[in-house]
């Protein structure tokens, strides 16, 4: 579950909105009337505890001690200087690169006092309270180096690949803050990448060498799109995990004033753009893009359409077409090396399956037998895909999708494609 | 089923405001944010109650009880786990392959919302709001039976013993032979028994094993689950003072380690209401003993002698984690997909097809086992990249129910 925070939200929104519009307009209101503060997140100071996360005040579901309030916002910072915050996407004022997306904890503190207050007020001197910033574990799943990001399957450790001009391939390593592991922590990591020769096609493995913070291992020049998977032990008695990386080209350190990157691996910012709705159903596009007009955060252009949600069309036809590029939208994922945006296209057709399944009783009962454990299969497998695709295993990746086209091929068989 | 245009419009554009509104606020923790529209309180605890609670309930066989939010969420990790490696609700056949009456799923609804719920933060809902207590329900989900034989003995599952297997004999003490349509067990104690087979001792045989043989196992019992009535017009047969063998694999919980605990379980068997049924007879299809294995798969098959029609199938031996395809091949060549099972221990059944599938003699039954663990998920969070794990290829039977063709019923 990587950067899903802002695409999430739209869906949840947009489902409800639709099905459940009432309630949900009511909560907006609300939600819309507190719109200077996040809400307030509960949440476990313990060491180790720090997943846990609760939307009321009680005890910690691991340790037992007492939740301490917090509220979590999703900015916009620079990669290297964490201390710029932005509400919205844009460049960073110190080094004009690209803001990233983070989850951060914010509080209201007094200088010189170490307390940390969930709103803002005034200090004893009668200065208003300044706004502190802190981050949270898996609050950032952006590359650090212009690579590839994957977490890994104990949920702590991250790295990031990147294939640099000399033909090196270079793991970085990192903990659930996104920040470099120790040296003591990193030296217990050992790894190799593995390469498919360009003449035999036979695999070679490189094992990986330390240096410094990182591991790295010399794979050649290689054509683009260059694939390559990691074998990884996080422990010296640990299995290993794979990681399948696709570079398109060769990584670059995230250089001032840059433009945005494209690489495959970019966070899935761009909720709703103004490009989505030229693509949106016709019976949907003027109101789609007014709403999109006053929704939308400004938003560089170029995001890849398999981003953008879209609303749920109304009929079985329009469901089955779009359900159609979703599928496809995965697939370009899964070669493009995106594993981390697969989620986006798979929760979205998961979505237009459940449509269909409000449609199945319209159906004939021989095509219902096949329509209905071909949807549940759909739903399935678009978790299992989520699941994977932050673990960045190619294999496993493309076994998930193998299933989620059986599906997909056997809901497309069982409804109508003409109304 | 057309909505009014209008109204989604209206319902879009509503939508997307709220969304902007709540782009601003969202709580963004990646991992744990409060993403879920559904809570546990309204949503999700109905779901559980109703397909989940004959197990996963204080003093259920379930390790955990899910059915109120604190005995849940801890678990919510896990509950995505396990639906989305297909393993709860237990259910190994494959979906949309063959053609199985299904027991025991969850819609697609159901599982969005438990999966929306369990990876989106596990809200709890209104905090004051009372849920109905769910307690273990330890009955005949028929009703009572027809005749109900108690297992002559208690049995102790020791103190030093999370699991143990024990077999009972009852005599039936009927005196003539009946027809029968369903049997069922209830234990004594739900919490230790994990599953029973129940069977009629032959001390007959001796049938040619390349003609139908009656069907002597009348129940593949698992928790949770309600036995399945066959269909009128079939039925397992009786013998008049027959002895009724009960195989039960009892189990602990973690919750249960280091005590002892006793069970003292009843069989009840249900009489068809007719007098006259077709009986249920069995083909075994079997792997040579020393079936060389092709890479990790294996095939084997059986050759039908005689024109049947095909009710039922259960994979009897067959080792765990493995996928096994069943298909009919029939004799001008076209396939007929049976079933396709994702092998989990401890959780045989006895699949009954959705229609008796008419076989002619030569139909070649085809069973193709692939030894490569198919649960993509347990790979991907335990053991990445390893196989040594997989299971080595054995002798394996699966038996498949059947019905002469043309048969009528007779009496017992």
């Amino acid at each position: 579950m990587g950067h899903r925070v802002l695409p999430i939200v739209i869906f949840v929104a947009a489902l409800s909105g639709i099905g459940r519009a009432a309630p949900q307009s009511s909560k907006a209101a609300s939600a819309a009337k507190d719109i200077e503060l996040p809400p307030l997140s509960y949440v476990c100071i313990m060491a180790g505890d720090e997943d846990v996360i609760e939307d009321h005040p009680g005890k910690c579901r691991k340790c037992g001690m007492e939740l301490v309030p917090i509220r979590l916002d999703t900015v916009w910072t620079c990669p290297v200087h964490a201390a710029i915050h932005d509400a919205k996407p844009g460049k960073c004022p110190i080094d004009g690169r690209q803001l990233i997306q983070m989850t951060m904890a914010i509080s209201w503190t007094c200088p010189g006092g170490d307390k940390e207050e969930t709103a803002p007020g005034t200090c004893a001197n009668g200065a208003p309270m300044v706004k502190k910033y802190a981050p949270r574990p898996h609050g950032n799943h952006n590359p650090q180096h212009g690579g590839q990001f994957f977490m890994a399957s104990d949920n702590w450790h991250h790295l990031e690949g990147t294939y640099l001009p000399t033909g090196v391939f270079r793991m970085h390593l990192y903990d659930d803050y996104t920040k470099p592991l120790p040296l003591a922590q990193a030296r217990t990591i050992s790894g190799a990448v593995v390469v498919k020769d360009q003449r035999t096609g036979e695999e070679k493995t490189i094992p990986l060498t330390r240096s410094g913070q990182y591991l790295q291992g010399t794979v050649g020049k290689l054509p683009f799109p260059a694939v390559m998977y990691a074998k990884v032990k996080f422990k010296p008695d640990a299995p290993d995990n794979r990681f399948d990386f696709t570079f398109d080209s060769y990584s670059k350190e995230p250089a001032p004033g840059a433009a945005p990157r494209t690489t495959s691996a970019a966070p899935t910012t761009a909720p709703v753009t103004a490009s989505a709705a030229p693509a949106a159903s016709s019976t949907t596009t003027s109101t789609t893009a007014a709403a999109s007009a006053s929704a939308a955060p400004e938003l560089s252009s170029g995001v890849d359409p398999a981003l953008v949600p879209l609303p749920v069309p109304e009929t079985v036809p329009e469901i089955l077409s779009q359900l159609r590029t979703r599928t496809d939208q995965i697939r370009s994922f899964i070669d493009k090396g995106s594993f981390a945006s697969i989620y986006v296209p798979a929760f979205q057709a998961k979505d237009l399956a459940l449509a269909l399944d409000a449609h199945k009783n319209d159906l004939p009962a021989e095509k219902r037998k096949v329509a209905e454990p071909a949807i549940a299969k759909l739903v399935r497998v678009a978790y299992m895909l989520d699941a994977f695709g932050d673990l960045g295993n190619k294999q496993q990746i493309s076994e998930a999708y193998a299933k989620f086209v059986e599906a997909a091929k056997d809901i497309q068989s069982s409804f109508p494609a003409q109304p | 089923m057309m909505r009014n245009s209008v109204s989604i419009r209206i319902a879009i554009a509503g939508s997307l405001l709220a969304a902007a509104a709540l782009l601003s606020t969202v709580p963004g923790e990646a991992h744990k944010a409060i993403t879920s529209k559904y809570t546990y309180n309204d949503d999700v605890f109905p779901i559980l109650r109703d397909r989940c609670s004959r197990c996963h309930v204080t003093g259920g066989v379930a390790p955990m009880s899910l059915t109120t939010y604190d005995d849940a969420f801890p678990w919510a990790e896990s509950i995505r786990a396990e639906l989305v490696a297909g393993h709860m609700p237990p259910w190994n056949a494959d979906e949309g392959f063959g053609n199985l009456k299904r027991a025991h799923t969850l819609s697609p609804k159901e599982l969005d919302v438990v999966l929306t719920w369990a990876t989106g933060g596990n809200p709890r809902g209104a905090l004051d709001q009372k849920l109905p207590e769910v307690t273990l329900k330890n009955e005949w989900p028929l009703g009572a039976p027809d005749l109900a034989l108690k297992v002559p003995a208690e049995f102790t599952l020791a103190a030093d013993k999370m699991d143990d297997t024990q077999e009972f004999t009852l005599p039936s003490g009927t005196s003539e032979a009946r027809w029968v349509r369903a049997v069922d067990l209830l234990p004594g104690t739900p919490s230790i028994v994990r599953s029973a087979t129940i069977f009629v001792k032959d001390a007959a045989g001796g049938a040619p094993a390349s003609a139908p043989a009656p069907e002597r196992v009348l129940a593949h019992w698992l928790p949770g689950q309600d036995p399945e009535p066959i269909d009128s017009g079939i039925a397992f047969r009786l013998p008049a003072g027959a002895q009724i063998g009960v195989r039960i694999h009892f189990k602990k919980t973690w919750q249960f380690e280091g005590k002892a605990l006793s069970d003292r379980s009843t069989v009840g068997i249900y009489y068809a209401p007719v007098k006259e049924a077709t009986e249920l007879l069995t083909l075994p299809i079997e792997s040579p003993a020393a079936t060389p294995a092709q890479g990790q798969s294996v095939t084997f098959s059986r050759t039908l002698a005689d024109d049947v029609r095909a009710v039922a199938l259960s994979a009897d031996s067959v080792p765990p984690n493995i996928s096994v395809q069943v298909e009919a091949i029939h004799p001008d060549g076209s396939r007929t997909p049976m079933i396709r099972l994702n092998t989990r221990a401890d959780w045989d059944r006895r699949y009954w097809f959705e229609k008796p599938l008419a076989l002619p003699r030569g139909t070649k039954i085809e069973v193709k086992a692939n030894f490569e663990d198919p649960d993509l998920l347990s790979t991907a969070f335990s053991t990445p990249l390893t196989t040594a794990s997989a299971p080595k290829p054995t002798a394996m039977r699966l038996t498949l129910g059947v019905l002469p063709a043309n048969s009528k019923p007779t009496a017992p």
